[in-house]
């Protein structure tokens, strides 16, 4: 196992994915560090309102993000033609197993460093409102559930065209959905996985004051259902791109 | 010369899974903005104007780039495969050309893509919301202002497509330049930025005109990032040599 993750870490040199997976967090900072509250009442409300906006941004960023990454992975052996070489000098299995263990380390990567981004966010805005631990695991495990989830179904359209293209096309037609899901009935997003980020979302708009524009945020249950379902069809995905591997013709 | 290679460029897209994205990518934006629209009619109460905004929010915000750099991608990604780069670096082709065509086929498909995008508007608002009248001149004007922005986006993207060899990269960098574009609006550097400059020309979240008064402005900015694009273009294929 240690082998061919050390292959696809010598395959990523000079590729800069760890750079790309910073940018997105970096992104959150800045696009959730522009909108930061200032006055005591939105400072005690804080954390709801960035543990609210967090799953938005996921569900616009992250569906092309995954499929950059599959692509990045794959699409380095469609351009050297390298299939046909790699199968005969190491198992499908092991091919395989490399690029999996290499794309999930990078979701790790990008989950944690986004769970970072909020700790960060805090810190340097003085959040008044008690840390709500509970769901920041909790969002961690949607964000990471929801990636894996996007990842393997891009993995698997790579797979399938040995393109680039429909993968990035999917992402970005799935994060256009997914967003206009979140202003939809609720029903609506759970039929677009790209978007599963705002229905697993256990906070949401308890009150909006439309002459103060303010916004008070409250929570609902944990969404135990969809996320099992998102896992699973995470899991689907992984199975459905190992049958390809293992079937394809080169 | 020129001419040649846009027939060339014209000629890749034959056939080409682009076309998908060039119909759907409108058609969702419009089916989620009509809906919108006829969903909260007691708050959006500016008729045609509304719907304006509803079918072009999201689409030029964060779409828009990255749909173009899914274009500009694509045709630089077949010079980046195989020995082609080579080729056409060898080829008796003033470099400045290759670039100055491959945008123009971008440019071509983009506006194809805002017609597209103004005639689902009129069919939804006479179809669906049963808008009376026709859509005001106002907002086709607002159309061409976005076009006329886009263009600097469409040259930034052939530029970042040219000079990153992957396909997936630059779409990434082209959704973060709209987010960027956003945050550049919201501080009110809407002119400085390329990214921002098509969603000031759509006027596509706010009931007044965000470039009222600073016409001049904003086709000089345009002008000059389009300007400022191609001599960088120019400058990298002049001076980036063969890459075997």
């Amino acid at each position: 196992m240690t082998g061919t993750f050390h292959i696809e870490i010598q395959k990523a040199h000079r590729r800069h994915d760890i750079w790309i997976c910073l940018l997105v967090s970096m992104i959150m900072v800045v696009w959730v560090g522009g909108l930061s509250p200032s006055v005591p009442d939105e400072l005690a409300n804080a954390y709801s309102a960035l543990f609210y906006s967090i799953p938005v941004i996921n569900s616009i960023i992250l569906p092309v993000f995954m499929a950059l990454l599959a692509s990045r992975l794959w699409d380095m052996e469609i351009k050297g033609n390298t299939t046909k070489l790699l199968y005969t000098l190491q198992s499908r299995r092991s091919l395989f197993k490399g690029k999996v263990i290499f794309g999930v380390m990078e979701i790790f990567l990008t989950v944690f460093m986004e769970m970072g981004a909020v700790l960060l966010l805090g810190k340097i805005h003085g959040y008044t409102e008690t840390f709500p631990a509970g769901q920041f695991i909790y969002l961690a495990v949607c964000t990471t559930a929801a990636g894996l989830m996007l990842f393997f179904s891009e993995f698997f359209i790579m797979l399938i065209w040995n393109n680039p293209l429909p993968a990035l096309c999917v992402g970005i037609v799935g994060a256009l959905l997914g967003l206009f899901s979140a202003f939809m009935p609720p029903i609506v997003s759970y039929f677009v996985p790209w978007g599963y980020f705002i229905p697993l979302s256990s906070y949401e708009v308890a009150k909006w004051d439309q002459a103060t524009h303010t916004v008070t945020y409250g929570t609902r249950s944990f969404n135990w259902g969809l996320l099992a379902f998102t896992f699973a069809l995470a899991a689907l995905f992984f199975y459905a791109s190992w049958r390809r591997v293992q079937k394809q013709e080169v | 010369m020129l001419k040649r290679c846009i027939i060339a460029e014209n000629r890749k897209l034959h056939a080409s899974p682009i076309w998908v994205m060039f119909f759907l990518l409108p058609i969702i934006s419009a089916g989620y903005g009509t809906f919108n629209y006829l969903q909260n009619l007691e708050i959006l109460k500016d008729k045609w104007y509304s719907l304006w905004t509803q079918h072009t929010l999201f689409y030029s915000m964060f779409f828009f780039p990255a749909m173009v750099a899914v274009y500009a991608a694509y045709l630089w990604r077949l010079e980046h495969l195989g020995h082609n780069w080579n080729i056409i670096m060898a080829s008796p082709v003033k470099p400045l050309d290759l670039f100055a065509a491959k945008f123009v086929v971008v440019a071509k498909l983009a506006l194809l893509t805002h017609g597209f995008v103004f005639l689902l508007y009129t069919f939804c608002g006479k179809t669906f919301a049963h808008l009376p009248g026709w859509p005001p001149i106002e907002l086709s004007f607002f159309l061409l202002r976005g076009a006329l922005g886009a263009l600097a986006v469409i040259a930034a993207q052939l530029v970042l497509s040219m000079l990153i060899r992957s396909f997936a990269v630059p779409v990434f960098l082209a959704l973060i330049g709209g987010i960027s574009g956003i945050l550049a609006s919201s501080k009110g550097f809407a002119l400085l930025w390329p990214y921002s400059l098509m969603q000031a020309g759509m006027n596509a979240n706010k009931s007044k005109d965000v470039l009222d008064g600073g016409y001049g402005l904003f086709i000089a900015s345009c002008v000059i990032w389009l300007i400022a694009m191609f001599i960088l273009a120019d400058i990298l294929l002049k001076k980036k040599d063969v890459r075997a």
